[in-house]
């Protein structure tokens, strides 16, 4: 009896070893069913909203479906899709930023920018540097002044995340300008938080995203000063950059898609092109530019990882010093 | 008050917006009614239509569902013991010994009578106020806040339990459970025993459905072979039983204001302004000792609190375009879907828009009143349902409701774990409500301290100069010592004499 059923037992791993093998191969009908989005967020975030844009006009044989999974700032979702099986019907709607954060900052066991395969990247957000209406400041050159005339104090500069990639580009942009002692660097838990002390003075200075504060610079109410990246931006072009200022700070927020480690090239080749396809549509453009203030930018799976990479590589140090 | 103009006219020139809100009132009733299913669930699910919907239709039935679904919750938690919703817990421990007393009708009736004057509160501050007191809600620093929350804390340990030990020992437990998870300020993993399904923290709705309906459902099952109380329910005319009602204008006032202004506090919530609502009204109460037992303040003060949350919410929404909770967050991404930037000129630039989310909250109060009057004659025969089906369909809907707010079957191990474990606690006569307080309330207090702190370089006596810190320090330690002091009294007297 034993024999029988350790017999059987055999036949049923086996068995269970080759259909997993079987769905390594690449199908060549993919997709032949609705294929889920993981969204780590809440319904009704930018993430989310892209998301859902982006399944109306997405041409594939079968939908997309999104499926909001929160918690811990991104992460849990992350790994749901970690977890998953890589038949690329789970995908995961990410960003870079985040995803190296919880790397370097010890809050994720795997490295996920590196475990999960890049997909690609659609849209672009910036972080910026901005002040209040209580500051008098115009210009980033207005802070460094400031701080030459009054030696002794300190600026508060509200951050979202103690051990965030937002937290480490800060303090490097403060170092480059050579104002690092003159601020205290609050970490907030997420934009609502820096927003509102910005707002209520509670701190002068601000990094926060552009997408989140075009209603605050219309009125007024945020001045801001530079913004993180490589080249001026095409929502506020009259905003310097922070590689015009001289500081080699570029690290862009981007968003976009990411599947399971071992996924098929084929499945993610067809991915990647659906994909593009929605993201070059000028509907499309008109609605992240319009609508949700980010910067349409698509930029393909391997193209994104070799720069995320690079990022990686410069943030790390700096992460060390963070701990 | 332009904005109120332009709001109405929306509203009269579109008729699918009011038809919309009346829609979403009924979703949310129905939501807020079924323990499990929860107005934030009702508000989630509802998110991807509204996408296709025009600006003014998908608001209306958001804040429609919202103020249905908070209000809803009141129906089971009267008439079964079950909180409907998890901002209801408050509401079972008056309107339930109201209703088994063979009032389940007023009982009702008051609850919904109650959502209606907290709505309307909060509505008319929105209408009023609302820059005034986002500018409050802005000069709050850090201190504030914290302190704000800390007074919480300490009221309630103090005062929940008859005995302050468990009470206190409720509060700690909330403390530890609200701490699992990231710390999102300062990006560590707390408590997650290196389990990374944890690393979300502890579901919020999965804790309080396990520890007040499946809980409950538990403990009454003990009972089932013995009969129910028989309820039977008297007509029902549209004017609440004032009668019944005695001394309740003070309850519906503390449960309203405590309610708008909590609101305007990112991440207190419905849960906790009842609580405090709850004991605040009871502290000032001439009859204090009828608490508990069916008494139409205690009713009053909870169904009056968690309606003008809503509002309360809605204010710095519209007045700076900063989020108070997850369904203001959802709002906020409704309005950019249209093209609409939320923040501080939404006012000027669209007044329309600003106005319709305004006046659709006012009337949505009024359906949600007239609904649930309405609704009364089919709600009430719950109470004849057979227990033995109405539970396992209560539990059903508790896992469906629990999975389906984050699509994760970790929660329904969460929701079932902390059934149990919460059945324990109140074997001990662990006091669950501080449990619930601590665990909202404690990671409040904890993130706002550590900003505060950061923030001012570590220099703890920096809070004194923050007055309304201070304040609320001085009525905290008023709370936390008032035993002591009574006592120390006493023992003075008697030497004395």
């Amino acid at each position: 009896m034993k024999k029988i059923l350790a017999i059987l037992l055999t036949l049923l791993v086996s068995a269970a070893l080759f259909t997993g093998c079987g769905s390594k191969g690449a199908d060549p009908n993919f997709p032949e069913k609705p294929v889920q989005c993981i969204i780590p967020y809440a319904p009704g975030g930018g993430s989310d909203v892209l998301t859902r844009a982006i399944m109306k006009d997405l041409k594939m044989a079968q939908p997309l479906v999104a499926v909001n999974i929160e918690g811990g700032s991104g992460l849990v979702g992350a790994y749901q899709v970690f977890d998953a099986k890589a038949d690329g019907y789970t995908i995961l709607a990410h960003n870079p930023v985040d995803l190296i954060g919880f790397d370097l900052g010890g809050l994720s066991d795997e490295p996920l920018w590196d475990e999960l395969e890049t997909l690609a990247m659609v849209v672009a957000d910036y972080n910026v540097i901005s002040t209040n209406k209580f500051s008098d400041w115009k210009t980033i050159e207005d802070v460094v002044a400031w701080t030459k005339a009054n030696p002794g104090q300190k600026i508060k500069w509200a951050v979202s995340g103690a051990r965030s990639v937002n937290m480490a580009d800060t303090q490097r942009i403060a170092q480059a300008l050579g104002i690092f002692d003159n601020i205290t660097f609050v970490p907030y838990d997420g934009g609502a938080g820096t927003r509102k002390a910005l707002l209520g003075d509670e701190a002068r200075l601000e990094t926060t995203t552009a997408s989140e504060i075009k209603a605050l610079v219309a009125s007024g109410d945020n001045i801001p000063l530079l913004v993180v990246s490589g080249e001026r931006i095409k929502s506020q072009p009259d905003l310097p950059s922070t590689l015009e200022k001289g500081i080699d700070v570029t690290t862009v927020k981007w968003r976009g898609y990411y599947a399971p480690k071992g996924t098929p090239r084929a499945v993610m080749d067809y991915l990647e092109n659906a994909l593009k396809e929605v993201a070059t549509n000028p509907a499309f453009v008109d609605f992240v530019e319009n609508n949700l203030n980010f910067t349409a930018n698509f930029v393909g799976g391997a193209a994104a990882k070799q720069q995320i990479v690079k990022w990686t590589e410069e943030l790390r140090p700096f992460f060390e010093d963070l701990k | 008050m332009e904005a109120i103009i332009l709001g109405f006219q929306t509203l009269f020139s579109h008729p699918s917006v009011g038809l919309f809100m009346v829609f979403g009132v009924f979703f949310g009733i129905i939501f807020g009614a079924i323990p499990g299913l929860t107005a934030t669930l009702g508000v989630m699910l509802m998110i991807p239509f509204t996408f296709t919907m025009t600006a003014a239709q998908g608001l209306a039935i958001l804040v429609g569902i919202y103020v249905g679904g908070i209000s809803g919750g009141l129906i089971t938690a009267t008439l079964i013991n079950i909180p409907g919703t998890p901002s209801s817990i408050v509401t079972c421990w008056d309107g339930y010994p109201m209703a088994k007393s063979g009032k389940p009708g007023e009982a009702l009736a008051i609850g919904v009578f109650a959502s209606l004057a907290g709505g309307t509160f909060s509505a008319v501050a929105l209408f009023t106020i609302a820059p005034q007191l986002s500018k409050v809600a802005l000069m709050l620093g850090n201190w504030d806040l914290f302190a704000v929350c800390f007074m919480g804390l300490c009221i309630v340990a103090a005062m929940t339990s008859t005995d302050i030990i468990k009470g206190l020992l409720g509060t700690l437990i909330g403390l530890l459970l609200g701490t699992v998870g990231m710390d999102l300020v300062l990006g560590v993993n707390r408590l997650t025993f290196g389990f990374r399904q944890l690393q979300g923290g502890l579901q919020a709705t999965a804790l309080m459905m396990s520890l007040f309906a499946i809980r409950e459902i538990m403990d009454q099952v003990v009972h089932l072979s013995s009969t129910r109380p028989k309820m039977t329910l008297k007509k029902i005319s549209f004017w609440p039983p004032f009668k019944e009602m005695r001394g309740c204008l003070k309850a519906l006032g503390i449960g309203s204001l405590f309610g708008t202004l909590i609101g305007i506090l990112p991440g207190i919530g419905q849960n906790a302004s009842t609580i405090l609502a709850y004991n605040q009204t009871k502290a000032v109460s001439k009859r204090p000792e009828f608490f508990g037992k069916g008494n139409p303040e205690g009713i009053c003060a909870s169904e009056s609190s968690n309606n003008a949350v809503n509002g309360g919410a809605l204010i710095p929404l519209v007045t700076l375009g900063i989020p108070g909770d997850m369904v203001t967050a959802a709002l906020i991404g409704g309005l950019m879907i249209q093209g609409l930037q939320p923040g501080p000129l939404l006012f000027t630039t669209n007044a329309d828009i600003v106005g319709t989310i305004m006046v659709v909250y006012f009337l949505a109060n009024i359906v949600m009143y007239i609904m649930e009057l309405g609704l009364m004659k089919a709600i009430i025969k719950i109470i004849e349902v057979k227990l033995s089906l109405l539970f396992p369909a209560v539990i059903l809907f508790c896992v469906l409701g629990v999975f389906a707010l984050n699509n994760r079957v970790f929660e329904v191990g969460i929701l079932i774990a902390f059934s149990v474990i919460g059945y324990i606690l109140n074997q001990f006569e662990i006091d669950l409500v501080s449990i619930i307080l601590g665990f909202i309330l404690g990671p409040l207090v904890e993130k706002y301290f550590k900003i505060a702190l950061i923030s001012e370089e570590g220099r703890l006596s920096s809070i004194f100069e923050y007055p309304v810190a201070t304040i609320c320090l001085a009525i905290s330690c008023v709370f936390l010592f008032f035993p002591l002091i009574v006592k120390g009294i006493k023992h003075f007297r008697t030497k004395k004499a």
